[in-house]
């Protein structure tokens, strides 16, 4: 009898211990984050202040997640289920691959109108941000988070020395100036003459010189920075007479009609826009195997008058210590082309109300301007662009807002990691030389469009 | 009593007998087929459907189109080659090179421990500690061009050529391993007995011929041992080449291992990842069989 007793005593011990894991696990909500440029730090400070307002009734934990595991351990959790987060940062060229297992919005504020913060202001978002990062096939799946475009980083004492100036209006016929608020973006043939001349025009380092830092890696870099080159033409006159308008879906790389736009059977753009970029590579260290990371390194170490990065680098590259601190400004590249994130709600999670609650927190206008200030994290609203106090304080801040205006976008394609990836293999054999540049952009084209076809686009 | 007490005891044995068989047939039984049988007959069920992750939540049969599909898939040919050609250079200078420091360290005697054990620190690294170190040092601006050009020699764009791209991941792989096989063959020089030299030397054996007629034929069955192992690992390199190139310069270091987790976790094609993981598997186990049926391990060891 008293054996029975102590064993129903433990049944009941084990059975309340589970069932407070079930409940403290109900009453946590996690969210993973990019684990880069100040995102997860900024998630990390806001579930703290999320936490103070209602840790009484839910606590928000949020896991850093590297780049290059975030994609594969979203489609995992969401395709079986198994609600390891609920809540993602999603880089908004995945949006495609994952877009079908995110939260509609609209339907979590519909049936929840009571936690809708009156004073969220969606229309201080950029529209282009709203459209690429908020929404996909017409439903709102996220709330802009981090914006990113690439951004020409240049040097101050190069480009502002008085002597260099006059030797590049002497052989080059105008002025050596960065475009600042209010000019008219650089144009490739600038872009072109300014990095020739910071390699062999003039003579402004001890030892190697390089006029631009431009990667092409395979993968992520190759893809949005030829998009940069490819979006020039996508974009002028010509190119919208020739493609149509731009799917914001699909992005640049891509007709109106969904076709695949540089493929050289269609038009010539996408064979011009591969050797301006293979042009410019001719001044750059080695620009295949420059990824973003690596593309910082002959900037910051003094090497390259020029680079092409993401403009969330600003810290690093400026950094005390760095070779190049308070000689750097940026300006906008002749297309810039856009990066991103939102935050979105998982849709398998039970708590998308909490969910909701907490990313309308981190994105909302005070916020932006908070995160912005304490973790440089890149700002998606308008206000907080614009801002002239922090402008003045930040002398990176004022070229996100025009980027903006005129910016190239990749496709939101649920097979945009196989068309990364061919890129990479054969587009990448026109910087390695071992195609030409005509077959390497053809055998791209065909490849994409086989891709396509196979995945039923 | 007495009686009804044998009785007894001789019940409660043999029903103590059925719950130790059935607690100790049972428990790895079942651990089997959570562990082995299970995943197996998923990853069966997986090869053979389509399961795209980005649009599926359920496979769905398609029977052995992944297998067709594969055989027209230019990357998956294009990793086989990289594979191929990496792990030839790599095991083969490995084995040469583990030979020789086998050789010459098999002769020291003094700091001897010391420098065996420096030699085995490369390989008690994880591979992703080795690929980002190699990534420093093949870095355009890296130690190893700064060292070239005390010679006068041009940098050499070690991660953007694809044969240096190659080359540099082979490089990181044989500064890895050598030690591995070095240690192999070592304990196989320590176990061949001195006085087989002695007499050879006796005999009028010089060097060479001491090598050739006593030492190499005695150590061919740990060597085959050393290769055989070495194979079989190195064709799922993976952290290297992931590291250290990506898989580029265009495609020129994406291995099977790397294109089978792209195509299983990037594209989120798993059905048609876990077709190509078959695939490897299969031929790993040819390798392997290949491997035991050429060295005649299976007599050696007594397995027939």
């Amino acid at each position: 009898m008293k054996n029975l007793f102590y064993i129903v005593l433990s049944l009941v011990l084990i059975s309340c211990l589970g069932v407070s894991s079930i409940v403290d696990a109900n009453e946590t909500l996690n969210v993973g984050i990019m684990s880069a440029h100040g995102m997860s730090d900024s998630a990390q400070y806001v579930a703290e202040q999320f936490n103070k307002k209602y840790g009484d009734k839910i606590e928000v934990k949020v896991t850093p997640i590297g780049f290059e595991l975030l994609l594969d351990k979203m489609l995992v959790d969401f395709s079986t289920g198994s609600n390891l987060f609920d809540v993602y940062s999603v880089g908004y060229h995945w949006i495609g691959q994952v877009g079908q297992y995110l939260a509609d919005l609209e339907k979590v504020k519909s049936e929840y109108p009571e936690i809708v913060d009156p004073n969220y202001n969606e229309e201080d978002f950029p529209k282009i941000l709203w459209e690429t990062y908020a929404t996909y096939k017409g439903k709102q799946i996220g709330l802009p988070f981090v914006d990113g475009t690439l951004t020409l980083f240049y040097r101050t004492d190069l480009f502002e020395n008085p002597e260099y100036k006059k030797a590049f209006k002497e052989e080059y016929g105008y002025e050596l100036k960065m475009p600042k608020l209010g000019d008219d973006p650089l144009t490739y043939q600038q872009l072109y003459d300014y990095a020739e001349f910071f390699t062999k025009g003039v003579k402004w380092s001890d030892g190697k010189q390089y006029g631009i830092a431009l990667p092409a890696a395979a993968g992520d870099p190759l893809l949005s920075t030829f998009c940069c080159f490819f979006g020039d033409y996508r974009r002028s006159p010509e190119g919208i007479k020739e493609f149509g308008k731009v799917d914001p879906d699909y992005g640049d790389y891509f007709t109106e009609d969904h076709k695949v736009a540089f493929d050289p059977k269609i038009s010539d753009f996408g064979l011009k826009a591969l050797k301006d970029y293979l042009e410019l590579g001719k001044f750059s260290p080695s620009p295949e195997t420059l990824d973003w990371i690596t593309t910082s390194e002959p900037f910051s170490s003094g090497l390259a008058a020029m680079m092409i990065g993401w403009g969330g680098y600003w810290p690093s590259i400026t950094a005390v210590g760095s070779k190049v601190h308070n000689k750097v400004a940026v300006s906008l590249i002749p297309m810039p082309h856009l990066g991103g994130w939102n935050v979105a709600i998982n849709d398998n999670s039970d708590k998308k109300k909490w969910a909701y609650m907490y990313m309308q927190m981190l994105t909302s206008k005070d916020m932006n301007k908070t995160l912005y200030k304490e973790f440089t994290e890149t700002p998606t609203r308008i206000s907080t662009m614009m801002d002239k106090e922090l402008q003045k304080d930040n002398p990176d801040l004022w070229v996100m807002a025009p980027s903006l205006k005129r910016v190239s976008t990749r496709p939101k394609m649920a097979v945009l990691s196989k068309l990364e990836h061919s890129m990479g293999v054969i587009l990448s054999k026109a910087w390695t030389g071992g195609l030409s540049p005509e077959e390497a952009l053809q055998r791209t084209a065909d490849e994409w469009n086989r891709i396509v076809k196979m995945a039923g686009y | 009593m007495s009686g009804l007490k044998r009785n007894y005891s001789k019940n409660n044995y043999s029903k103590n007998i059925n719950i130790a068989k059935t607690v100790f047939i049972g428990i790895p039984l079942l651990s089997i087929i959570l562990l082995i049988i299970y995943p197996t007959y998923f990853f069966i069920k997986i090869m053979l459907s389509r399961f795209d992750l980005s649009f599926m939540r359920e496979p769905v049969f398609i029977g052995l189109t992944n297998f067709i599909n594969i055989f027209s898939d230019i990357y998956f040919w294009n990793s086989v080659f990289n594979t191929f050609i990496i792990v030839v250079f790599a095991v083969l200078i490995e084995f040469a090179l583990g030979l020789c420091l086998a050789l010459l360290l098999g002769k020291i005697f003094f700091g001897g421990r010391i420098i065996k054990s420096l030699f085995i620190i490369p390989m008690m690294l994880p591979p992703i500690v080795a690929g980002l170190n190699f990534k420093l040092i093949f870095d355009t601006f890296g130690p190893i061009n700064e060292f070239l050009k005390i010679f006068g020699i041009d940098p050499i764009n070690w991660l953007g050529n694809p044969f240096w791209a190659r080359t540099s991941v082979i490089i990181a792989d044989v500064w890895q391993w050598t030690p591995f096989i070095f240690i192999i063959l070592l304990a196989g020089l320590q176990s061949i007995p001195e006085e087989l030299n002695e007499a050879a030397k006796v005999d009028g054996a010089s060097g060479f011929n001491l090598f050739r007629f006593i030492t190499w034929p005695l150590l061919v069955p740990s060597a085959t041992v050393a290769l055989a192992i070495r194979a079989i690992d190195a064709v799922k390199i993976f952290d290297v080449p992931f590291l250290l190139t990506a898989g580029g310069p265009g495609g020129a270091t994406e291995v099977l291992s790397l294109y089978i987790y792209r195509a299983t976790f990037r594209f989120g094609t798993m059905g048609y990842g876990a077709a190509m993981a078959s695939i490897m598997l299969i031929g790993l186990s040819l390798l392997a069989v290949l491997i035991i049926k050429i060295i005649n391990l299976s007599n050696r060891m007594g397995w027939d």
